[in-house]
């Protein structure tokens, strides 16, 4: 069916007739400008009558009186008061046909066919097609703007399309058809659609997204003008509705009423995805006995958050019977705290409290950090479940307590007799899609405030940032600091329009992380150049190097996965031979400093409290080496040393680490690993790697061998050593790569030496004394710097101490049957 | 033809939907009265205390403390009773004026495309012929 036909099948195409005649703005414009009229004209008409027998105003009684002027006047006001009630009239045509795509309960008849978002793009299409519709319609243009495409290239874009005749409608999954139908459609069959977004590196994703959000926005508005809705007017406070229940005046000492909260009165409409919890918590209090609940989540708003919706749905009488016209209360659980420092006090005030509550009979008592009142009346010697048992289990009180989840498992898990008293209701963590839902709003009034413009990637971006790049606490909070905290920067800096790539500069700049949004022309040629800069420092191993490199590059182009940590790699390999010096060439090279290399030697958790030395304990409240760690610096490589000798458990919990990008805490919260790369070292195979040089082998072409060997010993698990990025051995370091880290030592040595104004001869001789002496089979080239220290070192400091080698000397060694002697000219 | 059939569009709604839409508008707006005024909850604790406030009788017997919480207790609710009766008229009264006002504001409605029409036109005829 073409889209005229298709139109007119829907009560809606009079509606969308009639807005296409007088748009939204141009009736705006008439009523205040007939507004304007009718009150200029009234006064002028009232001037006259006031001042008629005025003797001062008498010429301009004779203008007024031979042009009729007052009859005219009449006649003007009359007219505006006509085109005043005509666009009134029009807009409450428009309004009361609108309908909603995101409020589920204003649903489409069938007969509609279409939605009104649908209609508007189809009939700005009607005489040319649908991508034209899209282009030409209001909401086509501001889906456009949110996704960061100006008018110029949309324009330029739209105009080199054909129009297409007699275009057929695209089919719906749903009853009537939306805007995610006609987007679907043109983004899979209109190529060039698909191509224009993609050279601007916009997704399906984001198109979809920035739709979605429009809707939002474009609905929220609708749903404000119509003040007659049930629920807009159900909350508007009644006038004697606490007449009839008690008063509760210690209560009000200690607590708020959350009904007063600006995330209660907002009139933006939040999205469905905490009914799941709503309605638990509806239930457990709508029981007749023991209607308690506790809500356990991660620290943090979105508790509270699940709270604020029931408190709107209770103020807009939209709740179960039992909560209808009840007051919720929170208690804060903090200011009793604060106040009750004794056992009597806190239990008499406690107990007062709650004959409030039940004698007030319309209180629902939330009671924020319930876990922090129980410890604190416990510290006391209190027996508080004991003490408010009996009120929980009456039928005449209702309690909603928040525990954080850490507590939650520790203190009141295992308390049977209390958790009898209450339904645990779990607050699930939002995912990426469901945050970018929660900072609509937020974005929108951030908007308003700042004068600055918000497009989806940037605001998608923001919630994909706040759990990828900032670990603990939760998600959808840290989204909205985030939001709140880049509106003010871009301010600051002249920024008006917020995308993707400034939401990845702020990033930058407050976590020091380099983010794939903008790589400078510096860091594109340290990449470039990264395996000859490491390999400056590191001799010998040119396939670690390698391999390594490639991990940074694929990290820093956005081609890695990004639920796993930048790389991993196990280092196998003989003492000396450059495993650890690796690590730390490519924490100075790519992360700009040493300090960014994270070490733990694993032969220090080899015990049964390995796991709690590195994550924390639960029972002592003590956090761990690892997570402290990790969650201090967020981004470098973090160096596993001697990785074979730690305990089964801590391998286990590497299994997940290098699986999924992160691990939980003894507290059970998340600390994420992404930003980081692992380098697990192990001697382990050491001995056959020896073996097969010595027999003239490749220990590279005998990885396998070598693995299979590590695991037949047992050392490690095979599906450990696959969830390694790569797996390289390090071959022992033959006489050339061992002269070559001689020279460099000695190289390092001799710069130290010349901001003291003296230079040191590095001849070949003096070299090979070095590698001679300083490196053996089993340790490498370990000794080597120890033994320049206590040699060559020690001998310059004997001459500095008897003033020989003062500024301006050089220094030479002579060696004479491996007896270094000393020269200064 | 566009202005025509669109002017018809909106007649037909104005005459059709739009007149059970006022049913529900002043459905919405009545019981948006009946709950500004509290008038089931008031109704329902008539006889209640005022906002509760009332002692609890002693557990031994003592008359004189008996007869004084009796006494307070009654004064509480005696004075509860005449606070709501206050609200509970105003509220009818007010919620009276409005079924009243549900004739009156249909023959409004009906007639406003008229009266609309009717201020534009002889608006006009005074503008151009006085």
């Amino acid at each position: 069916m073409d889209i005229n036909k298709f139109l007119k099948q829907s009560s809606l195409y009079d509606v969308l007739s009639v807005e296409s005649l007088y748009s939204e703005d141009f009736r705006k414009k008439l009523s205040l400008i007939s507004k304007i009229i009718i009150f200029a004209v009234g006064f002028a008409i009232l001037f006259f009558y006031a001042t008629q027998n005025s003797q001062k105003y008498i010429g301009y009684k004779h203008f007024f009186d031979s042009y009729s002027l007052v009859s005219r006047g009449v006649g003007l006001i009359m007219f505006n008061v006509g085109v005043y009630l005509w666009s009134q009239l029009t807009n409450f045509y428009l309004s009361t046909t609108y309908y909603f795509e995101k409020i589920t309960k204003n649903k489409y008849s069938k007969n509609d066919i279409y939605t009104f978002s649908a209609g508007r793009i189809l009939y700005a299409g009607r005489k040319t097609d649908i991508l034209h519709g899209f282009f030409y319609s209001k909401i086509g243009k501001m889906i456009l703007i949110r996704l960061g495409i100006n008018q110029k290239d949309a324009k330029a874009f739209i105009f080199s399309q054909k129009t297409i005749s007699k275009e057929l409608v695209p089919k719906s999954e749903d009853e009537v058809l939306k805007v995610k139908d006609i987007a679907k459609y043109l983004y899979s069959t209109k190529s060039e659609f698909a191509k224009f977004l993609n050279n601007k590196g916009i997704t399906d994703k984001e198109l979809f997204g920035a739709m979605e959000w429009v809707i939002y926005e474009t609905e929220t508005n609708e749903y404000n003008v119509q003040w007659w809705r049930p629920e807009a007017l159900a909350r508007k406070k009644s006038l004697a509705s606490d007449w009839s229940f008690g008063q509760t005046f210690l209560l009000d000492k200690y607590s708020r009423n959350i009904i007063n909260d600006a995330e209660v009165s907002s009139e933006a409409i939040s999205f469905s995805n905490r009914d799941s919890e709503i309605s638990q918590i509806e239930n457990a209090l709508s029981k007749s006995m023991e209607a308690n609940a506790m809500l356990v989540g991660e620290p943090g708003q979105e508790k509270m958050q699940v709270v604020w919706s029931l408190c709107r749905n209770i103020k807009n009488k939209n709740t179960a019977s039992a909560l209808q016209n009840k007051k919720p209360i929170l208690l804060l659980a903090n200011a009793i705290v604060s106040a009750c420092k004794d056992k009597n006090t806190l239990e008499n005030q406690i107990s007062k409290i709650f004959n409030e509550v039940i004698r007030a009979g319309n209180i629902v008592l939330i009671i924020d950090n319930f876990t922090e009142l129980l410890k604190h009346a416990e510290s006391l010697g209190s027996d508080f479940v004991n003490l408010i048992s009996p009120f929980l289990s009456s039928s005449s009180i209702q309690v909603l307590a928040l525990a954080n989840t850490s507590d939650f498992h520790q203190y009141l898990e295992t308390n049977k007799s209390l958790m009898n008293s209450f339904e645990t209701i779990l607050v699930r963590p939002l995912n990426n899609a469901e945050i970018t839902q929660v900072i609509y709003a937020s974005a929108l009034g951030s908007e308003q405030k700042y004068k600055i413009f918000f497009t989806y990637p940037a605001i998608a971006e923001l919630a994909n940032s706040a759990s990828y790049y900032f670990s603990g606490g939760v998600s959808s909070d840290k989204a909205i600091d985030l939001l709140n905290e880049i509106a003010p920067w871009a301010k600051r800096n002249g920024k008006e329009i917020i995308g993707k790539d400034e939401v990845l500069e702020y990033i930058e700049q407050k976590t020091n992380i380099p983010t794939s949004g903008k790589m400078s022309a510096k860091e594109k040629d340290k990449l470039l150049n990264l395996e000859s800069s490491i390999s400056k420092r590191v001799v010998g191993q040119k396939d670690a190097v390698q391999a390594v490199s490639n991990a940074l590059k694929r990290a820093r182009t956005g081609t890695r996965n990004p639920n796993k940590p930048i790389g991993s790699f196990l280092f196998l390999g003989p003492t000396g031979v450059g495993k650890t010096e690796t690590a730390k060439a490519l924490a100075y090279t790519f992360f700009g400093s040493e300090d960014n290399m994270m070490r733990l030697d694993m032969s220090e958790y080899q015990t049964d409290d390995a796991m709690e030395k590195l994550i924390g304990s639960f029972a002592s409240g003590k956090p761990g080496v690892f997570s402290s760690m990790i969650r201090d610096k967020q981004y470098g490589v973090v160096l596993l040393d001697e990785f074979e000798k730690t305990s089964k458990d801590v391998l286990n919990l590497f299994l997940q680490i290098l699986d999924e990008g992160f691990f939980s805490d003894m507290s059970g919260e998340r600390v994420n690993t992404r930003n980081i790369i692992f380098i697990a070292t192990s001697n382990a195979g050491a001995e056959t790697i020896f073996k097969m040089v010595n027999e003239g082998k490749n220990p590279k072409d005998a990885q396998d061998e070598i693995i299979a060997e590590i695991v037949s010993k047992g050392l490690f698990k095979p599906e450990l050593i696959n969830r390694f990025d790569s797996t390289i051995i390090f071959k022992p370091l033959e006489n050339s790569d061992l002269q070559q880290i001689a020279k460099i030592m000695l190289k390092k040595l001799s710069g130290r030496m010349t901001e003291k104004g003296l230079s040191l001869d590095i001849t070949d001789s003096l070299v090979d004394y070095v590698v001679k002496n300083g490196s053996n089979k089993a340790f490498g080239a370990r000794p080597m710097n120890r033994f320049i220290q206590d040699s060559i070192e020690g001998n310059i400091a004997n001459l500095i101490l008897e003033g020989k080698a003062i500024s301006g000397k050089k220094i030479s060694f002579l060696i004479s049957n491996n007896i270094l002697s000393s020269k200064v000219s | 033809m566009k202005l025509l059939s669109s002017l018809f569009g909106y007649l037909k709604w104005h005459y059709g939907k739009a007149l059970i839409t006022t049913f529900t508008f002043w459905k919405n707006i009545l019981f948006f009265l009946f709950n500004f005024f509290s008038i089931k909850s008031l109704v329902g604790n008539f006889f209640a205390p005022w906002k509760r406030l009332a002692d609890t009788y002693p557990k031994g017997f003592n008359l004189k403390v008996y007869f004084f919480t009796f006494i307070v207790n009654t004064i509480m609710r005696i004075f509860g009773m005449f606070m709501r009766s206050i609200v509970i008229i105003v509220g009818l009264i007010v919620c009276s004026i409005v079924i009243i006002l549900l004739p009156i504001s249909l023959i409004l409605w009906l007639a406003l495309p008229i009266i609309t029409a009717w201020l534009i036109v002889y608006g006009l005829i005074l503008i151009i012929f006085s």
